[in-house]
């Protein structure tokens, strides 16, 4: 990772009176990633996405886009970032080509580059065919295309958007990924969002929020690694005598009972250092007191269940 | 400039796209029309626009406000005013643009009562220079009227309370002059101000400065009034929207 | 970088925004304030109805340089002469801080009275110590009537008294001790009830004492003196009072003598009252008015004076409202009015009501001159002219007279023998005059006329304008050739003694009327044409000192020329040349002499016009109606005729700063003729119904059209 980051987050902090909204955040995107920024509602992604985006100044800590401060050169951070706003707004009075024309003039685009641009970007975000209508009549998943497309414009080295599927139909959805998947390498992406398969698609790196700070960041591979792991084992024989024998062996930390206690069948989770050792441990040792071995499989650890163990207000106290 | 410019060509063109503007014209037109078919309009009359300027405040002080109430309102209760603030623009470019915009609509609205100057022209002989100086007043007027509307709406997100806000200021703006001399000593409750305060009053006041103007006679004090006025307002919603960034 | 707290920064923020704001509305004070006190206009209509003359304007830069202030009261109730009135009042105070413009429905009638008798303080001390005087005079009356009752009371009492006498007693002793306290109370009460008041009505006091009230035989003062001199004078006694009382009388003479004096004084003390000026100012004041408040004193403009309705015409009053207000602005500024006399050598009835020149006189008696006429006493009298006087009634510095040429005699008169007019003692006069600094306006005409038939060339007072460089050629008639379509449709030439002159050369007194016309004309006698125009100019070779100003100068042209011998061909002349004079030529000139003794060093003037009638009174031809729509407006054909007179009269006075063109269009053009019907259709089918929902009708267009 020796490319340089698009965005430097550095102790990055928003108050509002006693509220911290955002507390010393410091994050990197390199360029050409596209980074998930991950958390609850309320977490204080919003309030950082604005204060990058030059909505509002940071209260104190500093960033910088596309190697521009966000307080002190504000105007070149803009001229190098889209930014797509939470609700997509839009004028609705106006007709997509006349939006898209109105937001690349604001951005300084002469006419003939304008052209080509919308063009391009409408080819883009499947709204060819829309570039007449008036906005008012275009439906929710239209809307976040103009919204997408209108970023685009002005071709920014960073995009930075926040919650853009919500609200799409799945194929909808589907085409937007597969859009911002696209995306990267030629721009930096700071993705927002609560879905979490999103992130897994398209993100190269993800950064969770919560309460302000930044509890985990890293690819989503090493995060769901980060998860504890364990061993599904699926017996016929007596749940408890099974559950004491494989506790029993050396490098287990700790048998979940999942189903099947005092039935003939029962399924266990494992818990403790996976190793190849440890499953032919617990193979042999089912095998030895004659019970059969249905089924041994490792239990791959989801993001969703990272995420809700990371973002609980318990764990982030501890 | 031409950031500016590309905000106030939306705002103008935008504002044709909506029904408020057609209600505004249509408003202004009646009011307008109203006032010189029955006070200008009959032989034998002065051929002049005289009256109708110095009247068109009593109108346009609800009208403008109908039109700038959205102005900045609805960018901010729609959440767009993040999509403009998050552009490439100053604040300045965008109070400016908004007001080119605004002014560019009202100037439709003044141009379309040409057709009373056609009338005119049609029965009787009016003094061209002096109609010329009459629409100088009512255009630095309205420019007033419009920073005022624009100020207020940047005060809220809520489109009555600007409207609300920018009639109340504009009415008081409209009759100051005429309550703080006429009717004086007939309301007690202007004994309440000391003599002093009456001038300050009496000056604050839009009729004695569109009076002169409509008229036809065009005063430097006059000029600067409505320009002084047009310039603090745009300022101070200048400031306020700059203020959003630090409050 | 140094890390700034949230908090400091959110202060240091707010503070700032807070300075700039307190910035930008002092920027605003400062603005409003700057542009108030050194402001411009523009009158951008294009009759200037809104721009005051010059005249008007340096008169308001000297009331501003005298720091003198004036402030203007429109007492007209809402409407359109009270818009007119207003408007030109706000001029005064646009153009001049010295004025300020007050429309009465902003100040109260009290709030004004009180500042007009503000200004009226010294005139009403005199009335209020005497007015105010008169109550210990009643005391003391009072007392001294009581005691000379009981007096007389005391005489009844005594033993051996008749009975006569005891009546007679107690009449006297009750009218003195009672009647008489009574009615001197009563006079005290209704003073104090006139005079303590917050408009106190002096003037009614005073012819209260000076009076009494008839009704409640309440005595004057007069009534009071004359009965106390009856008790002083033996003789009356013995008339009017009582046999019996006379002894007692006799003796208590002297008593009563001294009281009479205190009376009497004080009667000689309420005859010294002067009327009050005051209270002619307050009752002058009408519904419709202007009242102009000056530093010293008030003056009120009538109704009348403001707007001005000719006579014996139908036609609509026109606006005067500048020159009424401005002259009585100059009336207030220079309280003393400066005297013009008309000079001829015969009497003539030159002003007056109905005079020949009314209309120039009234004109310059609101330019606050005072105009008088005058001619010495002649062999031809004139049973309708002021009597003949010896000595004229103004003359010297700082007066004006305008000299006539002699009038042409009468013809049965110069059959009868009697000989035709002396001009040596207006000579004589006008030497005098010019000698002691006064200044003339010399009328002149050409004497190829009646006065050339009655052998009077020449002009009699070339003299005296001589010494000024001034040369009068009244052997020349200036004429000018017209054509007119004669019976068989062709076109006539013909010849008349008069001239239009439209363009003038750049002085003074001329400045202001470029583009007006003056028509120098002739009058019609029995004898043929009179006072017609002649060629005035300077001279060849100036007198030392002197400075010659060609006034007026006809227009170059054939048509126009120095006629010769006009009375012989008349309509018929032709230019002669070699005769003739070709034109342009000189018709009036100003001229002035520097150091003239008796003139204390300043410069004398004198204005010789080679015209005797241009100033008459217009008569019908010159007066052009014109109908705009809703009135009449009376248009002066040649209103240059009044200008050349009246700023050569100023300018002569001194008051070049006073000299403008005061006629202008008063009114903007109105709207002309509408049927009822195209009205109403245009009323509601353009202007309340058509245009207004025709801009919906569009908005439900651009709907429809954006909708897809």
């Amino acid at each position: 990772m020796n490319r340089p980051a698009d965005i430097i987050v550095e102790r990055l902090t928003k108050t509002y009176g006693p509220l911290v909204a955002v507390d010393r955040v410091s994050f990197e995107v390199p360029k050409g990633e596209v980074v998930g920024f991950l958390g609850p509602n309320g977490a204080g992604k919003t309030t950082t996405i604005r204060m990058l985006t030059c909505y509002m100044p940071p209260t104190s800590g500093s960033a910088k886009v596309a190697g521009f401060d966000v307080f002190h050169e504000s105007l070149q951070v803009r001229e190098h970032i889209g930014y797509l706003p939470e609700s997509t707004p839009l004028y609705h009075e106006m007709r997509v080509s006349e939006y898209l024309d109105f937001r690349a003039k604001l951005r300084g685009l002469d006419r003939k580059t304008r052209r080509k641009r919308i063009a391009e970007v409408a080819a883009r975000t499947w709204l060819t065919d829309r570039l007449r209508s008036p906005i008012h009549t275009l439906s929710k998943g239209y809307r976040q295309r103009v919204g997408i497309a209108e970023v685009l414009l002005h071709n920014p080295p960073v995009l930075v958007m926040d919650e853009p599927t919500v609200g799409l139909d799945p194929s909808q959805i589907r085409e937007a990924r597969r859009l911002i998947s696209e995306l990267a390498g030629d721009h930096t992406v700071l993705l927002s969002t609560h879905i979490l398969q999103e992130v897994e698609m398209v993100c190269q790196k993800v950064i969770i929020m919560a309460q302000g700070r930044i509890v985990a960041q890293g690819t989503p591979e090493e995060l769901k690694n980060r998860t504890g792991t364990g061993i599904r084992v699926e017996v016929r024989g007596p749940a408890d005598q099974v559950r004491s024998a494989i506790n029993a062996i050396n490098g287990v930390d700790k048998v979940e009972m999942v189903s099947g206690s005092g039935a003939a069948i029962c399924v266990l989770n494992v818990r403790g250092k996976i190793t190849p050792e440890l499953r032919e441990a617990i193979a042999t040792t089912v095998a030895q007191r004659g019970w059969s071995l249905r089924e041994m499989r490792q239990e791959g650890a989801t993001l969703e269940e990272f995420f809700i163990r990371i973002t609980d207000p318990g764990s982030i106290a501890a | 400039m031409s950031r500016t410019l590309t905000i106030a060509r939306r705002e103008f063109t935008s504002l044709f796209y909506l029904p408020v503007a057609y209600l505004v014209l249509f408003l202004f037109l009646l009011y307008m029309g109203i006032l010189f078919g029955m006070f200008i309009f009959y032989p034998g009359a002065p051929s002049e626009l005289r009256g109708v300027i110095d009247f068109s405040r009593f109108g346009l002080f609800i009208i403008v406000p109908l039109m700038t109430m959205s102005f900045f309102a609805d960018e901010y209760s729609s959440g767009r005013i993040e999509m403009l603030r998050t552009s490439p623009i100053t604040e300045f470019q965008l109070v400016l643009g908004k007001f080119i915009g605004a002014s560019l609509f009202y100037l439709v609205l003044v141009a379309s009562t040409l057709i009373y100057v056609g009338l005119l022209a049609i029965y009787g002989h009016p003094d061209w220079l002096q109609t010329a100086a009459s629409y100088l007043g009512l255009i630095l007027m309205g420019c007033m009227f419009v920073s005022i509307g624009l100020f207020f709406s940047a005060c809220t997100q809520n489109q009555f309370v600007a409207a609300t806000a920018s009639i109340l200021t504009l009415g008081v703006f409209s009759i100051i002059s005429e309550l703080s001399t006429r009717l004086w000593g007939e309301i007690s409750i202007f004994n309440w101000f000391s003599i002093p305060l009456r001038a300050p009053l009496y000056y604050l006041g839009v009729g004695p400065h569109i009076a002169d103007f409509s008229k036809g006679v065009v005063d430097t004090s006059h000029l600067a009034y409505f320009l002084v006025f047009t310039g603090l307002f745009l300022f101070l919603t200048y400031l306020l929207l700059e203020s959003k960034k630090w409050r | 970088m140094a890390e700034i707290s949230h908090t400091k920064r959110h202060w240091l923020y707010g503070f700032n925004a807070v300075v700039l704001v307190a910035i930008a509305v002092a920027i605003l004070v400062l603005v409003s304030y700057l542009t108030q006190k050194w402001r411009t206009s523009f009158d951008w209509t294009s009759g200037g109805l809104y721009s005051l003359s010059g005249s008007t304007k340096s008169l308001l830069k000297e009331a501003e340089a005298k720091q003198q202030s004036y402030e203007l009261l429109s007492m007209y109730r809402p409407g359109e002469r009270s818009q007119r009135v207003m408007d030109l009042l706000n001029e005064y105070a646009r153009q001049s801080k010295a004025i300020k413009a007050t429309d009465v429905s902003d100040v109260s009638l009290e709030e004004t009275e009180r500042r007009i008798r503000s200004l009226y303080t010294e005139e009403i001390k005199p009335y209020e110590t005497t007015i105010g005087g008169f109550e210990p005079l009643a005391e003391e009356l009072t007392k001294f009537f009581k005691q000379e009752g009981a007096n007389v009371g005391a005489l009844a009492q005594k033993p051996g008294a008749s009975e006569a006498l005891k009546r007679a007693a107690a009449e006297t002793q009750g009218a003195f001790t009672k009647v008489l306290p009574e009615k001197l109370a009563y006079i005290a009460n209704m003073l104090r009830k006139l005079t303590e008041s917050t408009s106190p009505e002096w003037s009614s006091a005073a012819s209260l004492l000076k009076t009494g009230v008839a009704t409640n035989e309440v005595p004057s003062i007069d009534m009071l003196e004359t009965t106390l001199k009856i008790y002083v004078d033996p003789a009356k006694r013995k008339d009017a009072l009582p046999e019996e009382l006379l002894p007692y009388f006799a003796s208590a003479e002297g008593r009563f003598k001294d009281i009479l004096a205190k009376v009497t004084a004080y009667r000689e003390q309420l005859d010294k009252l002067q009327p009050l000026k005051v209270q002619e100012v307050l009752d002058a004041i009408g519904e419709r008015s202007v009242v102009v408040i000056g530093p010293q004193a008030v003056k009120v403009i009538s109704h009348e004076e403001l707007f001005k309705r000719q006579p014996g015409s139908d036609t609509e009053e026109e606006f005067n409202g500048e020159q009424a207000v401005s002259s009585a602005i100059l009336s207030l500024a220079r309280p003393e009015k400066v005297k013009v006399v008309f000079v001829t050598v015969t009497p003539q009835r030159l002003t007056g009501p109905g005079g020949p020149f009314s209309d120039m006189i009234s004109t310059l008696e609101q330019s606050n001159f005072e105009v008088m006429e005058w001619s010495p006493p002649s062999a031809t009298p004139n049973p309708q002219a002021p009597p003949p006087s010896p000595t004229p009634p103004a003359q010297g510095a700082g007066v004006v007279w305008v000299v006539f040429p002699p009038d042409p005699p009468n013809p049965q008169m110069m059959m009868m023998g009697m000989p035709p007019p002396d001009p040596q003692p207006v000579i004589g006069a006008t030497r005098q005059h010019m000698a002691a600094g006064g200044q003339v306006l010399f009328l002149s005409e050409a004497s190829s006329g009646m006065m050339g038939m009655m052998g009077l060339s020449g002009y009699p007072y070339a003299d005296l304008v001589k010494d000024f460089g001034v040369e009068v050629q009244s052997q020349y008639t200036v004429v000018q050739r017209f054509q007119r379509e004669g019976q068989d449709g062709e076109l006539v030439a013909f010849v008349i003694p008069a001239v239009l002159v439209q363009r003038y050369p750049e002085t003074e007194i001329t400045r202001p009327m470029q583009g007006l016309q003056t028509l120098f004309r002739y009058v019609s006698g029995q004898m043929g044409p009179m006072g017609m125009p002649t060629v005035v100019g300077p001279a060849k070779t100036l007198p030392e000192g002197a400075n010659v100003k060609v006034l007026v100068e006809t227009p170059k042209s054939p048509d126009v020329w120095g006629e010769s011998n006009f009375s012989e061909k008349m309509e018929k002349s032709t230019f002669d040349k070699g005769q003739d004079l070709a034109s342009p030529l000189p018709m009036a000139v100003s001229a002035t002499r520097g150091g003239v003794a008796g003139g204390g060093g300043k410069e004398s003037r004198i204005v010789v016009i080679g015209s005797k009638f241009f100033a008459m009174n217009p008569t019908q031809d010159e007066v052009q109606l014109v109908w705009t729509g809703r009135e009449v407006q009376r248009i002066l054909r040649y209103p240059g005729n009044q200008e050349l007179f009246r700023n050569s009269v100023l300018w002569l006075a001194g008051y070049e700063n006073m000299i403008a063109v005061s006629a202008k269009a008063n009114a903007a053009l109105r709207i002309g003729d509408i049927s009822p019907g195209t009205l109403t259709a245009i009323r509601w089918g353009v202007l309340f119904l058509g245009v207004p929902f025709a801009t919906l009708v569009i908005g439900g267009i651009v709907w429809f059209i954006r909708r897809k």
